[in-house]
């Protein structure tokens, strides 16, 4: 069977050496470069179609065209909602969590929109729906503050893994609402990205659990004396890039 | 972008000490004329319909995603820290072009788009997928397929 394969990392497919490999110069997660854009990703695919026409290999050719979303094309981009504030007479893990529920209320309407426009959502790894936001949230919240809460009901499992999905379905849900607001375009993937872990309460959120879940797994290696723990490492929803917490002023 | 001299340092050095298995030299398949070509897609992006079963950590099964899908049922449990959903929750096709290969078999670009298409889990270890990429190799001979485009995510 004759194969294209578009290639993400070069170095990657240089030691695997298959046939016919297109390399593009693009963000994880979008092979064709651009969404929404079908005259770029048409480009992109026709000249991985183009391999085809080859008559011996194996063969890597680069991609010539950098993605269009640029950080300057994105560099516009904000979420139109205000970070809800921190009420002062709590505790900090409490106005957190208000907080926090204060910001999934304010995208509420925009995730249904996006559900209505789209006809499908990627919430759900948890196996719970959307209308568990709030629980999902506050027991994050609690996660990361060092409690131990009570699950959200119906979850079909109850592990480190769940924690993961449940970050990953919070994830879905701000940036499906994120897409939907009024503006020219959506956010391209690196600004998204700093939108969620820098200036959202849930990246607050999300740092706070990194730490806190680092620093139970390095107590539980220490009572094992020193040798790491059985099961899983502790989840962490930060991706490699942006394991600096930013500057409070960024917030 | 994916150039490894514009990611962290760290990040860099765990892409490049990933384990990757030897497949030894590719063997060449002639391709028909484009003009002729009937195209399947394979991703690795985790993609199924809502109906389906997700993904699980490390599967080596494929999911079915038939020629005339509708992209409202297309989802995708494949997730990573290291990259996000967002490109396919704005638009299926910057991963998935299958609408596209059906705008350029009515353009007389290609000869067809395959009935049937393929998605496996990103995550797993390639050589666990031995026998189902064989499985899905007849499959595709089948549905008279002549050409494959593999889609990584």
């Amino acid at each position: 069977m004759p194969t294209a394969a578009i290639s993400l990392i070069r170095e990657h497919t240089e030691q695997i050496n298959p046939s016919r490999s297109l390399w593009v110069p693009f963000e994880l997660g979008r092979p064709l470069g651009a969404p929404n854009n079908p005259e770029f990703q048409l480009g992109v695919l026709r000249s991985l179609l183009g391999l085809f026409e080859k008559e011996s290999g194996p063969v890597i050719e680069d991609y010539p065209h950098d993605s269009p979303v640029t950080e300057e094309s994105d560099a516009a981009w904000s979420c139109v909602l205000p970070l809800p504030p921190l009420e002062s007479t709590s505790t900090p893990a409490e106005a957190l969590k208000q907080s926090l529920l204060q910001e999934v209320g304010s995208l509420a309407p925009w995730y249904a929109e996006s559900v209505r426009r789209m006809g499908r959502s990627t919430f759900g790894l948890s196996g719970l729906t959307a209308d568990s936001m709030p629980e999902i949230a506050a027991f994050m919240v609690d996660v990361a503050s060092g409690e131990d809460p009570d699950w959200p009901p119906g979850l079909p499992e109850q592990n480190a893994r769940t924690i993961r999905y449940m970050a990953d379905d919070l994830k879905a849900y701000y940036m499906e609402a994120a897409n939907e607001q009024p503006g020219s375009s959506a956010p391209g993937g690196e600004r998204m990205w700093t939108w969620l872990y820098h200036e959202t309460r849930l990246g607050q959120v999300f740092y706070d659990l990194r730490d806190q879940l680092a620093a139970e797994h390095a107590e539980k290696t220490v009572a094992n004396g020193g040798e790491r723990p059985p099961g899983p490492p502790p989840p962490n929803p930060i991706p490699t890039r942006y394991a600096n917490r930013p500057e409070p002023a960024a917030r | 972008m994916v150039r490894l001299k514009d990611l962290p340092t760290e990040y860099a050095a765990h892409l490049l000490s990933l384990p990757i298995a030897d497949y030894g030299p590719s063997p060449w398949a002639e391709a028909p004329d484009l003009k002729q070509a009937r195209v399947a897609i394979i991703s690795t992006a985790g993609l199924h319909r809502e109906s389906d079963a997700k993904f699980a950590g490390g599967a080596d099964d494929y999911r079915l995603i038939p020629g005339d899908l509708d992209y409202s049922e297309l989802t995708m449990s494949h997730v990573s820290v290291d990259f996000d959903r967002s490109g396919f929750q704005q638009d299926p096709n910057v991963l998935f072009p299958l609408e596209l290969l059906r705008k350029l078999e009515a353009n007389g670009e290609i000869g067809s788009a395959a009935s049937w298409h393929y998605s496996f889990m990103g995550a797993t270890d390639p050589t666990r997928m031995d026998e189902t990429a064989g499985q899905v190799a007849k499959l595709l001979k089948e549905d008279s397929v002549t050409a494959a485009i593999l889609i990584p995510v």
